[in-house]
């Protein structure tokens, strides 16, 4: 299956990537989630409602919407913190390689540090049907739930540091621009006719929805984080091969 | 396609139209939105349409009842959002446009998908209010002291202008069976006032449907009750009269000039005078006067003899009366000595009467018995004609005032 591909791409300061990523990955999930699902029988089904709640960012101008869940928000606020922590890390360290800015630079002074980026991918599980001559469990083609990713979602950050008061609040107020563009961008991009899963049975509610908080459901996700942008090294003759008899099989 | 499910599907447009008025609405109230998450079982049915929880305000869906008479896709409804400072001038903010255009017909998309999909765009109208610049410059920061943000609700075509750079942006496209439902944000990026106010003259010229901005509501009509000043500018358009005469800047009135130093000396040297006639013992100054002239004094404005006979005019009587020939003779201002009297006392203003101030008060004070005062009319035309000859010396005298004010 294509997944549905979006990529995202924001400057910020390093003290504003925590909120700036809340704020969008919170505005892709509310479009995401829906309420939680009550089934009368297998196939009939009832919803509950949701209710938004309004966050006010303090290294942002900007105060955006979230979903009104708690287990959701800590769920999600789990993998945002270790992302933020990951890239502050990188920074002090210096392990992050130095790179010449491809964006400009949004203040006079402002120091470039890393580009880090954070995906949201929404998958459904799916279950391949043994493979041709028993090779199958021995290329272990045990059940892959990121095989039926249907939408991604990518997040890059340029990442600056500035030093000065005044520079902090012009970028506060320049962030909360792209921010609001760029959600308004996605809003688009929600509302128009593409695909997403059926509504399962009740059967198979786990294979589309994420059943683990109690006062919502969204879609089956994972959050990617790559704070520090790996080198992509050449595959070599055996693993070319190994993947290639791996596509084979899964056809 | 039943008549039934198409029905169906204006009554869902017509429940949607109030759920997007009510969340756009609110999300300019300022204040920070909190709705929980509910199961099935607390969803009673038709309370939470589009499985999403807004609360319902009874002002907004009685100003949505009273200025809309037709829902989509019937026709089309605009929300907009216009910024009222208190100077009296009106800025077009936001626009959001609902629409439905009957004849893009997909055949796929049948009513429950349609639902769901407008479920989804009320979730995407509540997170894009938010994001727009009119929400992070004013809605936080609005107050009845600077600027509130109001508006209208309008179906018929043509929006205000939205300045220079104004954005627009396609932020629904959804297919189905009935139609194809839109929404469309325009959106101000540039914040002048100078355009916006004849632009809307303009438009309100080409569009007479269209409401004008005193049918503007304020998105806090509760905070707006309480300022009484600010309600009764918002009742009235501002190219009215009523307008402009809220919007005059108040006048201050000025206090009088300081006096020089020679006015203020006079000014003094006249209250010393009537000081002069209340001190205490001022009974034996006027005896030292009655036995010194009788010729010095003034002649009373009151006939003394309509005192003679009265208890309270008997310290008038001791007052020696002034003969009117003396008075003539006399004439100007004199200069009242008495060997006897260790107080120089000055005739008063330039009246010949030589009445002394401080002897007339006491007079004016002492009012006479109306039954034993009998005024002839002889009496009454000779102190008709003696008020006469004095009105010239008393023009004078208030010239005289009026002069020593104006400085």
């Amino acid at each position: 299956m294509n997944a549905r591909q979006h990529e995202l791409r924001l400057t910020v300061e390093l003290r504003q990537v925590y909120e700036a990523v809340q704020s969008i990955i919170h505005a892709v999930l509310f479009h995401r989630t829906l309420a939680k699902f009550a089934y009368q029988g297998e196939k009939n089904f009832s919803l509950g409602s949701i209710g938004i709640k309004e966050v006010e960012c303090d290294h942002i101008d900007l105060t955006y919407a979230r979903l009104n869940s708690p287990e959701l928000s800590m769920c999600v606020d789990e993998d945002v913190r270790q992302f933020t922590h990951e890239v502050e890390e990188a920074s002090y360290s210096g392990s992050a390689p130095r790179r010449t800015p491809s964006v400009g630079s949004p203040t006079d002074s402002a120091v470039p540090l890393l580009r880090a980026q954070i995906g949201l991918d929404f998958y459904q599980k799916t279950r391949r049907p043994s493979t041709a001559f028993g090779l199958g469990m021995f290329f272990g083609s045990n059940q892959d739930d990121t095989n039926g990713m249907w939408e991604q979602w990518k997040l890059i950050l340029d990442v600056f540091r500035v030093d000065s008061f005044d520079e902090l609040q012009k970028m506060k107020h320049s962030v909360a621009d792209s921010i609001g563009d760029i959600v308004l961008n996605v809003c688009e991009q929600f509302n128009q006719p593409v695909y997403t899963p059926t509504m399962p049975s009740a059967s198979e509610v786990s294979n589309v929805f994420d059943t683990r908080f109690s006062d919502c459901q969204p879609y089956l996700f994972k959050i990617t984080r790559q704070a520090v942008p790996n080198i992509t090294l050449r595959p070599n003759f055996t693993q070319v091969n190994f993947q290639r008899l791996k596509d084979v099989l899964q056809i | 396609m039943s008549d039934e499910q198409h029905d169906q599907f204006c009554k869902y447009m017509r429940i949607f139209s109030g759920r997007l008025v009510q969340s756009l609405v609110q999300s300019r109230q300022g204040d920070f939105a909190e709705q929980v998450c509910v199961p099935v079982s607390q969803n009673k049915l038709g309370s939470d349409w589009f499985n999403m929880r807004i609360d319902e305000i009874g002002e907004i869906a009685a100003h949505l009842k009273a200025h809309v008479k037709s829902y989509p896709p019937f026709s089309k409804l605009t929300v907009e959002f216009v910024l009222y400072t208190a100077e009296g001038k009106f800025l077009p903010l936001e626009a959001w446009i609902l629409r439905v255009e009957e004849n893009e017909i997909d055949d796929r998309i049948n009513l429950d998908s349609q639902y769901h999909s407008l479920s989804v765009l009320l979730r995407s109208v509540n997170v894009a209010a938010r994001m727009t610049p009119m929400h992070r410059l004013y809605v936080k920061k609005q107050n009845s002291d600077s600027f509130i943000v109001m508006y209208r609700l309008y179906t018929t075509d043509g929006i205000s202008d939205m300045g220079p750079n104004a954005r627009s942006r396609q932020l629904a496209r959804l297919p189905s069976i009935f139609g194809t439902v839109y929404l469309d944000l325009i959106y101000r990026t540039s914040m002048h006032f100078d355009e916006a106010e004849k632009e809307e003259e303009e438009q309100n010229e080409n569009f007479p449907g269209k409401p004008t901005l005193k049918d503007c509501e304020p998105v806090l009509p509760h905070k707006v009750k309480s300022e009484p000043e600010l309600s009764k500018k918002l009742a009235t358009s501002p190219s009215s009269p009523e307008c402009s005469s809220l919007g005059e800047t108040p006048r201050f009135g000025m206090g009088t000039s300081l006096k020089n130093e020679q006015e203020k000396k006079k000014s003094m040297d006249e209250i010393d005078l009537q000081t002069i006639s209340d001190f205490p013992f001022r009974a034996l100054l006027q005896s030292a006067y009655a036995t010194k002239s009788a010729e010095n004094l003034a002649e009373s404005p009151f006939s003394p003899e309509s005192h003679q006979n009265s208890a309270a005019a008997a310290e008038i009587s001791a007052i020696p009366e002034e003969n009117e020939e003396e008075e003539k003779e006399n004439g100007g201002n004199r200069l009242q000595k008495s060997e006897d009297s260790f107080i120089e006392l000055c005739g008063f203003g330039t009246s010949s009467s030589n009445i002394e101030l401080g002897e007339l008060i006491n007079s004016l004070k002492i009012a006479p018995d109306i039954q034993t005062h009998t005024i002839s009319k002889e009496q009454l035309e000779n102190e008709l004609a003696a008020f006469q000859k004095q009105q010239d010396d008393f023009k004078d005298f208030v010239e005289k005032i009026n002069k020593i004010e104006d400085f």
